[in-house]
């Protein structure tokens, strides 16, 4: 499965929503992101793709795209 | 009077607790003795701290429950998440401001053991056993609950030759710590807090990042990153400006605490810079648990004045326990007892395994235990009458003392958002993709009491059990409840949360999802009791036989049906309101658990003994 698929689908399950309704380019906050939802979907994330995000590059994500972006440099670094 | 000892629901329905732990019986006995009683009652009368007493309960090894002693000592720890479950249930059944003083170490201390390091760990263990107490620091008046709002504020710096702090022109954040910037700087004030002006270790949830404000949308996930938590002992930079004297639990203190260019060494960081909104997290995930032990303990000293009250006031020549309603009255507060401390004991064994990853079971624990006790508390103040309304009538602070309890480590509206959240994951769930939960569950209950750095450490994933999955599985061997009428209900407001999402009418009616949330938290308080108190289904998740002397199998079946059938109206009434038709089998459950209630009930009058045995 694709990194971005991989996304998304922890982005759903977090979301209580079906990987199909995650688009690209959404932004999060459509998803009813909160500060807990952000903690636990980050915790999900961190833990799945064995990285630690970086603080400073999470500030600028705002879409889907974006998130999937930081994921896949944070992978290939 | 006071009336408890180690042998209540609490002890009958744990599933591992070894009774034989010598600092519980010490504790316990120390409480039972009058002279302690009537300390606790000049407390409460005078609003004082109660200092000599935590003095007394650390001579009684209270310490150890919070920190280990130093490696070759003698004593078995009792740093378990069990030990403090049964810590703050065996305290909250004598006094509340009592058990709120010294359970909220627990809080406090919560994030060190979490993430700090052995260093910093084994200095504060030093510190707790030579008798110190936490005081943990999160809210603002200004910001209330939203503690991403607060202000307090930790400069990074370094202090020159003349130990003079400078600040640094960087902020501090995980990517860009500078070792070199060994200091904070604290300015700013907390309110509302346990131990504020008592309590020698702060554990102070600090903003250590400002952040510009930026004219384009900020992504929802730059909360991490913003926030730190600092361990600061009391210096003359430290004062409590102000102890609110008005609350209930009058002995406790709680009070503000202003920092006034406080210098905190860089080494007492609890965890990465920038941590502390996660670590805050985590740690209310595990204490809203706690809060349920502590619910549960006011609750089995509600039931335990009120039971020997109903037995020694006569009225028309016999106790008036013998007239019907009042034996209704009481048969409700032994039920809401039963369900109360299931639901509390269910998040104590979750959390001891699974950490703040079972958070979800924390949060319905705080939650229903505390609207239960409310609705326990006024069952026995029908019962009391006039009396609950005497100031100095024992009674009336439990009153007042069940309504603060539902404050702490959270509101009612946060921690249902939390629970209908979870609600519509589970709903989302393919039910054929589920695991085999019962012996997942089993283990759970099982599991020894682990210590507790490796239940807070513990990280798993999110533990989230499908209820309507792992009731079938269960029900496949019978029990003494049957789970048929449950099952219905559950379903059924799955497939109403469905029904409501699909329409688009979820996000946008907090109410609504709301009530919903209250609904399911009740059906996962229900499933508690079915797993602690059905000697059938305790054998068949492999935990040891209920320790009773007396049989509250009727007691429970009247529980599960009298309060079953209150979820079946609460469903019907959402399935009304939103003009659907709920599937047969709820119909079903409603007569189904109406005649197990008339039934368990009926026999509760017959033989009033079932109503006064487990409440010595």
């Amino acid at each position: 499965m694709s990194i971005a698929s991989q996304v998304k689908q922890r982005l759903a399950q977090v979301c209580a929503l079906s990987p199909a309704q995650i688009t690209d380019d959404a932004r999060l906050i459509e998803y009813g992101l909160d500060s807990l939802r952000s903690m636990e979907l980050i915790v999900e994330l961190e833990e799945h793709f064995a990285i630690a995000l970086d603080d400073e590059a999470i500030v600028h994500v705002r879409t889907v795209a974006d998130l999937i972006r930081l994921i896949e440099q944070q992978r290939s670094a | 009077m006071h009336t408890s000892t180690l042998r209540n629901r609490w002890h009958e329905l744990a599933p591992w607790l070894d009774l034989s732990d010598g600092s519980l019986y010490a504790i316990a006995a120390y409480l039972h003795e009058q002279s302690t009683s009537e300390a606790l009652a000049a407390l409460a009368r005078s609003r004082s701290y109660p200092r000599h007493i935590r003095s007394q309960l650390h001579t009684r090894g209270l310490a150890d429950f919070f920190a280990d002693r130093p490696a070759g000592a003698e004593a078995p720890s009792r740093m378990t998440l069990a030990h403090l479950g049964s810590l703050g249930h065996l305290l909250s059944t004598s006094d509340t401001s009592l058990s709120i003083t010294v359970m909220i170490n627990a809080l406090a201390f919560l994030p060190i053991y979490i993430a700090a390091e052995p260093e910093l760990l084994t200095w504060v263990f030093a510190q707790i056993q030579a008798g110190k107490f936490g005081a943990m620091l999160l809210t603002e008046i200004a910001s209330g609950s939203n503690i991403l709002g607060g202000q307090t504020w930790a400069e990074s710096g370094a202090l020159d030759e003349h130990g003079a702090f400078v600040g640094s022109a960087e902020q501090q954040t995980e990517a860009s710590e500078d070792r070199t910037l060994s200091h904070f700087r604290m300015v700013g004030q907390k309110d509302l807090i346990n131990g504020g002006s008592e309590h020698e270790l702060l554990v102070v949830f600090v903003r250590t990042r400002q952040r510009e404000v930026r004219e384009e949308e900020p992504s929802p996930l730059s909360v991490r990153g913003d926030f730190s938590f600092l361990l600061v002992e009391r210096d003359t930079t430290v004062s409590s400006p102000y102890r609110w004297h008005t609350l209930p639990a009058p002995g406790a203190n709680i009070a503000s605490v202003a920092f006034d260019g406080t210098i905190v060494p860089r080494g007492r960081c609890v965890g990465r810079v920038g941590s502390g909104f996660a670590l805050a997290q985590k740690a209310l995930a595990i204490s809203r648990g706690m809060i349920g032990s502590l619910a549960a303990g006011l609750s089995h000293r509600a039931v335990s004045l009120t039971t020997a009250y109903a037995q020694e006031r006569a009225l028309y020549g016999a106790p008036i326990l013998a007239l019907g309603a009042i034996s209704d009255h009481l048969m409700r507060m032994q039920a809401l007892d039963l369900l109360i401390t299931a639901a509390a004991l269910r998040a104590n064994a979750m959390l001891n395994v699974r950490g703040s990853d079972a958070s979800h079971y924390g949060v319905v624990a705080k939650y229903a235990c505390c609207v239960l006790l409310e609705q326990l508390v006024d069952q026995g103040r029908y019962l009391w009458g006039s009396r609950a309304l005497l100031l100095d009538h024992p009674y009336h602070q439990i009153i007042g003392d069940a309504l603060l309890l539902s404050a702490f480590d959270g509101t009612t509206h946060l921690v249902l958002d939390q629970i209908q959240w979870r609600l519509a994951q589970i709903a989302s769930m393919k039910t054929r993709e589920q695991p085999a939960w019962p012996p997942l569950v089993g283990a759970i209950y099982r599991t020894p009491p682990r210590h507790l750095l490796e239940s807070v450490r513990a990280t798993a994933g999110a533990l989230l059990i499908h209820p309507g999955a792992y009731l079938r599985q269960l029900g496949a061997q019978p029990g003494a409840l049957s789970l048929t009428p449950l099952l219905a209900v559950i379903d059924e407001l799955l497939v109403l949360t469905r029904h409501c999402r699909a329409l688009g009418i979820w996000d946008g009616d907090q109410g609504l999802r709301f009530e919903f949330g209250k609904l399911f938290a009740f059906l996962e308080t229900l499933i508690a009791l079915v797993e602690l108190a059905d000697p059938q289904r305790r054998e068949q998740l492999g935990m040891g036989d209920l320790d009773r002397d007396g049989d509250i199998g009727v007691l429970a079946t009247f529980t599960y049906a009298w309060f079953g059938s209150q979820q079946v109206a609460a469903l019907e009434t959402l399935c009304a309101r939103l003009g659907h038709t709920p599937a047969e089998a709820v119909a079903e459950a409603r007569g189904t658990f109406g005649q197990q209630m008339t039934a368990a009930r009926d026999e509760i009058r017959r033989d009033h003994r079932l109503l006064t045995q487990g409440y010595p």
